[in-house]
């Protein structure tokens, strides 16, 4: 199947006053239409950055130095600006953790969603409220008329990212990027959200970039994972293939490193493994592997040289040295 | 970023204030501020000494022009006072009356803002509807008031430069205090049971310091304005010397001897120049936004 | 059973007044309303609940941080709802907290011995005494002497976390009141906090009241656990049995909803409740969780039911639970099995 979207070989970097240092180191994925893939890791690991570079909205200072990032065949590397600005919130949206600041304040949300169709449709007046309406709709508020003409701070946190996804999908993106999109919201909200984008994926086709932390949210939404260390890849591959056999110590780490909630009468009462220390500064890793340091399996060869992508088995890549052991 | 790993050596302690001193001496303006400060320090101590001359004695022919004479290198008034021993003995009174107002009013805003931002309820309505009673009167008419009403006395003018000007620190001190009060650090000396006073004093007020040192920079400023309003108004001490006075006693003869306002004014002007950009260079470097660039 | 309790809490209520534009439209919102239950010497008790459940109020009630409205609470045969002022302040030294987020709970203008020294400050205790005790405890807590003198900002979130850990345990408390004590903390680093507050449990036999939202955290850690909603305890028990066969239909839902980490494996699928938890200020007059529940029966919505008792200690609030064939279960929702009956 054709791949809607592909990152190859993606660097950014961030320049500052005290030298430079690369926030994203190498990566490479692509995503087929109506497929989600979850990008995991710890603060700082790189997802939040890969995330704003496909949608070409990276902080200041922070640059894609290398690599091409490709959208239905149109290179998004190299494109203008105000191409770009087209692309965003069309073929491809944003939501992100905390919905409260990506919302204005000052107008209300029905206006919101009107604004964004009158930004990449030529749809007359009658149209656009005909459609924000269907929208609110779709994203499972029930009194519409109601909702539209609140304000954001008169939602709740739910509410409120069911409003982003409406927005996020006015114009049927073909891919959507969700960066730790229910991290603010309580459980059974999550569960609500998770759900509703699920419906919409089956409805339209979009392909999903989901940044998470939680490998139960892995387990639940996504096709695919990638596996992100200090910027670099750490493991790829299927859902399936990569939480029922970890290749990558990190990926087990995280995996075991959560007290996952077990039901039923025979629960484990094993201690989870902690990982020891924290993620290094990134402009003290060195030569070899970033995960060294904090890794069991460490050994010389590990200091000494970054491991290559390796396949363990078919759509299974792992950087580790030590993959077969593992 | 700045996480010190378990395994590896760790760093030394570094004080938060000293990225904030990190950032200031990167800014040329404020250390340009600084600098203009220093001198102005130094030729208010040292210069009387140096050059050990009677501002108030009449040495030469009146309204002499600056390099006219040796006796005085920048000119005379109106009386033949030299005003280079103005200029210099001056300096003290002016930076005096500045830091004796700033100070008061840093005093009395800061305790007024902290107990109402701490105690709230009835403890704040009474301290605000005081705060604003003072907010409401023209503060050069008030201070012009109490001066007239009291004696001209360079104290006088200081402490009526301070109790027009405290109302904005109180409501600073008071927003500050209203937000940190809240933060978690608080509520967890609280629960450790500590005193009430440490809270206020050594757990909020530490914390909310650093915009009101911005505003109490700035207010020396206005405080060496402010005096200069009043001498220029003939309302301060006439024995003492500040370039106030000067301006204020040689504003009749500006169209025929420009040099005896114009120097004392240039003066005011370089001195609150460096306190005003010694204040911005604070404020940046106390702005949580511009660290780790 | 009773004999052993540490902390109990009974018939707690915080109120809040939370006032409308100009003043107008005063509402009184009771955020705790009634919470009673115990906590064993050396036990860890937890409490979760979404967020405006009402389980912060409660640790900060117990904690005196805020003033609790009505009911009792008391420490061993002290009475801590009875303490004022100065006595208060020294009786602290029993009860101690951990906040949930390490990079606003320290102070960071002060070392971290200083902010560990705080508590001291109440135990009229010389610097030399002090001296000793902090190098103890900061080795409890896994940090180094010679990190006792660098400031907050130097440290990362897991050793602030310590920290914080190290300023509740200096004054050797009995109960130490964790509100959400790693969900600030980056998914690596939680597990190392989880087992040390195990690890300090099983060496100084200190009792935790144990506030999260997370119920994998909440089932690693705690002996007996408390289900809050809108301010209310729905079901208490402990840990065997509310995991194996919770009573509540909000329990049950509050389970399904937790996102499973082994894929293909996942034997039910998530009852989504509906809507949102309505608002605190105008509670339904029946059971507080009638709207939202996937079992709903007419007569919930006429009167609230009472949080029963059963054999085991457990307690629930729910009109169907009842004893049947020596078995207690809820006769609308079945046990676990019954999540999937019920999507």
């Amino acid at each position: 199947m054709m791949s809607v979207l592909k990152v190859d070989h993606l660097c950014v970097d961030y320049r500052s006053r005290t030298g430079h240092i690369r926030l994203v180191d190498d990566i490479s994925f692509d995503i087929q239409p109506n497929k989600t893939l979850a990008i995991v890791g710890e603060s700082g690991c790189g997802k939040s950055m890969t995330a704003l570079a496909m949608m070409r909205l990276l902080p200041d200072g922070a640059t894609i130095t290398k690599g091409v990032i490709t959208l239905q065949g149109t290179s998004l590397t190299d494109l203008p600006e105000a191409q770009m600005r087209d692309i965003r919130g069309a073929s491809m949206s944003m939501i992100f953790q905390e919905p409260m600041t990506s919302l204005n304040p000052v107008f209300s949300v029905g206006e919101q969603i009107a604004e964004a169709l009158r930004l990449h449709t030529d749809l007359d007046k009658k149209h656009i409220q005909d459609k924000v309406q269907t929208l609110i709709g779709s994203v499972g508020i029930s009194d519409v008329g109601q909702r539209s003409s609140a304000y954001p701070h008169e939602l709740s946190g739910g509410m409120r990212q069911r409003i982003m996804i409406a927005m996020a999908l006015a114009c049927s993106p073909k891919v959507l990027i969700a960066d730790e999109p229910t991290t603010a919201l309580d459980v059974t909200v999550q569960a609500q959200i998770f759900s509703l984008l699920r419906d919409l994926q089956a409805r339209t086709s979009t392909a999903i970039v989901l940044i998470t932390h939680d490998m139960g949210v892995v387990a639940e939404m996504a096709d695919d994972i990638i596996v992100m260390y200090a910027g670099r890849l750490a493991e790829r591959g299927s859902v399936e293939a990569v939480l029922s056999r970890p290749a990558h110590p990190y990926t087990r780490g995280l995996i075991d490193c959560v007290p996952h909630l077990q039901l039923g009468s025979n629960i484990s009462h094993k201690p989870v493994t902690e990982i020891p220390g924290v993620v290094p500064a990134l402009q003290t890793i060195g030569a070899g592997c970033p995960f060294a340091s904090r890794c069991g399996l460490s050994e010389e060869r590990c200091e000494a040289a970054m491991p290559e992508l390796s396949e363990v088995r078919p759509s299974h890549q792992v950087a580790c040295w030590n993959s077969q052991e593992a | 970023m700045a996480a010190v790993e378990s395994t590896t050596r760790s760093p030394r302690a570094r004080r938060p204030g000293a990225d904030a001193w990190e950032i200031f001496r990167n800014s040329p303006t404020a250390m340009l501020g600084l600098v203009l400060i220093l001198l102005i320090s130094v030729l208010a101590i040292i210069g009387p000494l140096a050059y050990p001359v009677d501002p108030f004695e009449i040495i030469w022919a009146p309204m002499s022009a600056p390099g006219t004479t040796e006796r005085a290198l920048l000119g005379t008034d109106y009386l033949g006072r030299d005003i280079l021993a103005g200029l210099l003995v001056g300096a003290k009174a002016t930076l005096i009356v500045g830091l004796t107002a700033a100070a008061l009013t840093v005093i009395i805003g800061l305790v007024i803002g902290a107990l109402a931002g701490f105690y709230l309820g009835m403890i704040d309505e009474i301290l605000m509807r005081v705060t604003e009673f003072f907010q409401v009167l023209p503060p050069l008419l008030f201070a012009m008031v109490l001066v007239t009403m009291l004696s001209p006395s360079l104290w006088v003018v200081a402490v009526s430069i301070g109790v027009v000007s405290w109302p904005s620190t109180a409501r600073l001190t008071r927003s500050e205090f209203l937000r940190i009060r809240n933060l978690e650090y608080v509520t967890a000396s609280r629960a450790s049971g500590v005193r009430q006073g440490y809270i206020i004093w050594q757990v909020i007020l530490p914390n909310a310091l650093p915009p009101l040192i911005v505003s109490a920079t700035l207010t020396i400023g206005t405080a060496i304005l402010f005096e200069a309003g009043l001498s220029f108004l003939g309302l301060s001490d006439p024995n003492v010397m500040s370039w106030g006075l000067m301006i204020g006693s040689g504003r009749e003869y500006l169209l025929d001897a420009w040099w005896i306002v114009t120097l004392p004014g240039v003066m005011i002007f370089l001195t609150v120049l460096g306190v005003s950009l010694v204040g911005d260079g604070l404020n940046d470097a106390f702005n949580p936004k511009l660290r780790r660039r | 059973m009773i004999n052993q309790a540490l902390l109990t809490v009974q018939d707690l209520e915080v109120e809040f007044a939370s006032k409308g534009a100009l003043g107008r439209n005063k509402h009184v919102v009771k955020a705790v309303n009634g919470v009673s239950f115990s906590i064993n010497k050396g036990d860890t008790f937890g409490i979760v609940g979404e967020s405006g459940s009402g389980k912060t109020t409660t640790a900060l009630a117990i904690m005196r941080l805020v003033r609790a409205t009505k009911g009792k609470v008391s420490l061993g045969d002290m009475v801590l709802t009875d303490l004022q002022g100065e006595a208060l302040r020294r009786a602290r030294q029993r009860f101690q907290m951990v906040f949930q987020d390490p990079f606003s709970s320290l102070n960071p203008r002060l070392r971290a011995r200083d902010v560990v020294a705080e508590p001291l400050a109440m135990l009229d205790k010389s610097n030399k005494d002090n001296a000793r005790e902090l190098e103890e405890v900061f080795a409890q807590v896994g940090l180094r002497p010679e990190q006792m003198d660098l400031f907050p900002h130097q440290f990362s979130g897991g050793q602030r976390q310590r920290i914080a850990l190290a300023r509740a345990l200096v004054t050797r408390p009995e109960l130490i009141v964790c509100d959400e004590p790693v969900s600030a903390l980056d998914v690596a680093i939680q597990a190392q906090i989880l087992n040390l507050l195990k690890r300090i449990q099983h060496d100084l036999g200190v009792t935790y009241l144990f506030i999260s939202h997370d119920l994998g955290v909440v089932q690693y850690i705690c002996d007996w656990i408390a289900v809050m909603y809108l301010g209310q305890i729905v079901e208490v028990a402990p840990r065997a049995s509310l995991f194996s066969y919770p009573l509540h239909p909000y329990t049950l839902s509050l389970l399904s909803a937790v996102p499973s980490a082994s894929p293909g494996t996942k034997a039910w699928k998530a009852i989504t409740l509906k809507g949102e938890p309505p608002s605190l200020i105008n509670l339904p007059t029946g059971c507080i969780f009638a709207d939202r529940c996937p079992v709903m029966q007419p007569e919930c919505q006429k009167s609230p039911p009472a949080l029963q008792e059963l054999p085991d200690g457990r307690r629930v609030a729910c009109h169907f639970v009842e004893e049947k064939e020596g078995t207690v279960q809820n006769t609308l929702t079945g046990g676990l099995e019954m999540i999937n009956v019920l999507v």
